[in-house]
C-alpha cells in the first residue's frame, strides 16, 4: 500500500486502512485512525490502557493484534506473555480500559 | 614549647594522619573513579545508540519516491522493516515530517509503533535540524510510552519542493541508562570494597609496626620497675637502633652510679684514716687530748653518717634495683640471734617469699640492720619482722618488739638526726635518721607507732614490685 506526503498546500492523502482479516472481528483500525478516536475522545491513549495490565500482569506486550471496532464499541486486542510466563489474550475496551475478556 | 603547654591542640599519631589521608584519597579515587567511568560508559553507550539511529536515517529516505510535482510517496516494502517499529509503544520509533512556512509540522509518515501518542519530536530539536541541514542532531524527549528517549533529526531536501523534510528516528534509552546506573552500582561496590580492603589492610599495618613501640615502651617502664635490667627483648630491624641506644643510656647511667660510687668510696677512706691516726694520736689525758678525742668521734660519726646517704643516694639513682626482703631480713635475724643470746631474745621474721622491693641490697640491709638491732636492744624478749602490701605497689615493713615502747612525741623526736633517745644505750644516735634518710630518698619514709606487741612498732615504707 502507499502512502502520501503531500506538498504543504495539498496536505495529506486519506491513507487507505490495512486490512487485516480477521475472522470474528471487523476491520482493525490503523495508527492514524487510533490517533483521531484518541483526539477526539472517543478512546483512551494506549499507554494508559497497557498500564494497569502492566502492574497487575507483569510481563510485556507479546503480540499487538490491533484496535478493532466490536459492536459498535472500540475494542484493543493484545498478546500478552504474564509474569508466569502463561500467553494471554486480553480483549479491552478502549473507551474505559476495563478488561473485557481474557482467554 | 612543649606538646603538654599546648592547650586545645592535640598532636595527632603519624599513624592517624596516614590513615586519614589513605581514606581521603580512597574517598577521592573511589568517588572520582565511578563518576569517570559511569559518565564513559554511557557516553558509550549513547553513541552506539546513536550509530542505530543513524542507521535508521539512512534507510527512511530509501523509501520515498518523489513524484514530479514534489509530491512524496512512501514505498511500505523499503521502510525499516524491523519489528519494533511494527509493535505499538515498543520504544523504537521513527518519522518523515512534511515542514510548512511557519516551520511547523504538516502532513508525516510515522511507524506504527508511535500509535496514538504524539510524535516524540521537540519543536527546538526540530528547528536545529532545520538550520543545519544535511547534519544529523540530537537530543533527549520522553516518548508515547512515557519513557526517555534518545532522538535523532535530519533534514533533507527534495527536489521541486520547496520545504524540507524532517526525517526522525527515536530510541528508548531506559535500557542504556539502566546499565549505567547498574554499572555504577558495580563499580562503587567493587571500588568501595577494595579500597575498604586496602584501608584495613593499611591500619592492620600500622598496628602491627607500631606494636613493637608498645612493647618498648612497656620494657622501659619494667626497667624503671626494677623487673628488667636491660632491653633484650626480640625487637624488629627498624626498633632495634633505638633499643641498642637506650641500653647504652642505661648502661652508661650505671657506670655513672658505679664510678660516684666509688668516688664517695674514696672520699670515706681518705678521711676516715686522717681521724683514726688523730684519735689514735690524742691518747693522753689533757684536756687537749680529750677536745681531740671527742671531735674526732663525733667527726666520724658525722663522716660515716654522710657517707652511707651519699652511697645510698647514688645507689637510689640506679635504674631497675630491687631486693628480695625475706633472705635479707632472715639473715640479719640469724646473726641478732646469736648476738643476743644471753639476754634471752628471740627474733622471728614472717615474710612471704617472693616480696620484693626497689631498693639496693645493702641499703635495705643498712636500714633493717639498725631497726632490727634497735628492736632487739629494747626489747623484753620478741622481736617480730613482718610485711604488709599496700596501696599503689607500696610495702610495708613492720619490726615490732615487746619493750617499754616510746610516747608519742619522743617517737617524733626520735628519727631527727642526732638525737639520742636514751643515753644508756649504746651508739651515737644516728641509727634512725640514717634509716629515715635512705627510705625517704629510695621513695619511702619510715613511721614509729605503737607496737600489738606493747613495745614499740618501726615501719619502713617503699616502693615495691
Amino acid at each position: 500500500m502507499k502512502r502520501i506526503i503531500f506538498s504543504i498546500c495539498l496536505g495529506v492523502i486519506a491513507l487507505s486502512p490495512t486490512a487485516l482479516a480477521q475472522g470474528q472481528w471487523s476491520n482493525s483500525f490503523t495508527a492514524d485512525d487510533a490517533r483521531n478516536a484518541r483526539e477526539r475522545g472517543e478512546i483512551l491513549p494506549l499507554k494508559d490502557i497497557l498500564r494497569p495490565i502492566e502492574s497487575r500482569y507483569g510481563g510485556e506486550m507479546r503480540r499487538f493484534v490491533g484496535l478493532f471496532d466490536r459492536n459498535g464499541r472500540k475494542v484493543y486486542v493484545i498478546d500478552w506473555t504474564t509474569r508466569q510466563g502463561e500467553l494471554v489474550q486480553f480483549t479491552i475496551n478502549a473507551q474505559n480500559g476495563q478488561i473485557i475478556s481474557v482467554s | 614549647m612543649s606538646p603538654a603547654e599546648r592547650p586545645g591542640k592535640p598532636r595527632l599519631s603519624l599513624s592517624r594522619r596516614l590513615f586519614l589521608g589513605a581514606i581521603v584519597w580512597s574517598l577521592i579515587v573511589v568517588v572520582g573513579g565511578v563518576i569517570a567511568m559511569t559518565a564513559a560508559y554511557r557516553t558509550q553507550t549513547v553513541r552506539i545508540l546513536q550509530q542505530e539511529l543513524d542507521s535508521t536515517l539512512v534507510t527512511l529516505p530509501r523509501a520515498l519516491e518523489i513524484l514530479p510535482d514534489g509530491r512524496v510517496v512512501d514505498i511500505e516494502e523499503r521502510l525499516p522493516s524491523d519489528s519494533r517499529f511494527t509493535l505499538p509503544l515498543s520504544g523504537r520509533y521513527w518519522a518523515m515530517i512534511a515542514i510548512q512556512d511557519d516551520r511547523s509540522f504538516g502532513a508525516d509518515i510515522r511507524s506504527q509503533s508511535v500509535w496514538d501518542g504524539p510524535l516524540p519530536l521537540p519543536q527546538d530539536l526540530a528547528s536545529r535540524a532545520l538550520d543545519a541541514p544535511g547534519q544529523t542532531q540530537y537530543g533527549n524527549t520522553r516518548g508515547p510510552n512515557d519513557e526517555e528517549l534518545r532522538v535523532a533529526v535530519r533534514s533533507i531536501t527534495v527536489p521541486n519542493r520547496e520545504h524540507p523534510i524532517l526525517l526522525m528516528a527515536a530510541a528508548d534509552r531506559d535500557v542504556t541508562d539502566e546499565g549505567a546506573n547498574q554499572l555504577r552500582l558495580i563499580l562503587l561496590t567493587a571500588m568501595a570494597t577494595l579500597a575498604g580492603g586496602t584501608l584495613l589492610a593499611l591500619w592492620i599495618g600500622l598496628r602491627m609496626a607500631l606494636r613493637p613501640f608498645d612493647r618498648v615502651q612497656n620494657h622501659i617502664a619494667e626497667i624503671r620497675e626494677g623487673q628488667r635490667a636491660r632491653l633484650d627483648g626480640d625487637y624488629p630491624i627498624e626498633v632495634q637502633p633505638l633499643t641498642d641506644e637506650l641500653n647504652k643510656l642505661l648502661d652508661s647511667n650505671r657506670k655513672i652510679v658505679e664510678r660516684s660510687q666509688t668516688h664517695v668510696g674514696n672520699l670515706a677512706h681518705a678521711l676516715k684514716t686522717p681521724l683514726a691516726v688523730l684519735r689514735n694520736e690524742a691518747t693522753g689525758d689533757t684536756s687537749l687530748d680529750d677536745v681531740v678525742r671527742r671531735q674526732t668521734e663525733s667527726m666520724r660519726a658525722n663522716v660515716d653518717h654522710y657517707l652511707k646517704r651519699a652511697q645510698a643516694a647514688a645507689r637510689s639513682e640506679a635504674l631497675g634495683v630491687r631486693t628480695e626482703i625475706a633472705p635479707v631480713a632472715a639473715g640479719l635475724a640469724r646473726l641478732l640471734n646469736r648476738l643476743f643470746e644471753a639476754r634471752g631474745i628471740e627474733v622471728t621474721v614472717e615474710i612471704a617469699a617472693d616480696r620484693y622491693v626497689r631498693i639496693e641490697q645493702q641499703d635495705l640491709e643498712e636500714m633493717l640492720g639498725n631497726l632490727m638491732e634497735n628492736a632487739c636492744k629494747w626489747a623484753h624478749s620478741r622481736v617480730e619482722v613482718s610485711c604488709k602490701r599496700g596501696q599503689n605497689g607500696l610495702m610495708h615493713i613492720h619490726i615490732d618488739d615487746d619493750g617499754k615502747g616510746l610516747a608519742p612525741e619522743a617517737r617524733e623526736a626520735a628519727v631527727k638526726r642526732g638525737v639520742r633517745l636514751d643515753e644508756t644505750a649504746p651508739g651515737t644516735g644516728l641509727g634512725l635518721s640514717i634509716v629515715a634518710d635512705i627510705s625517704e630518698m629510695n621513695g619511702g619514709n619510715l613511721e614509729l607507732a605503737e607496737s600489738p606487741l606493747g613495745g614499740l612498732r618501726a615501719t619502713i615504707t617503699l616502693r615495691g614490685r
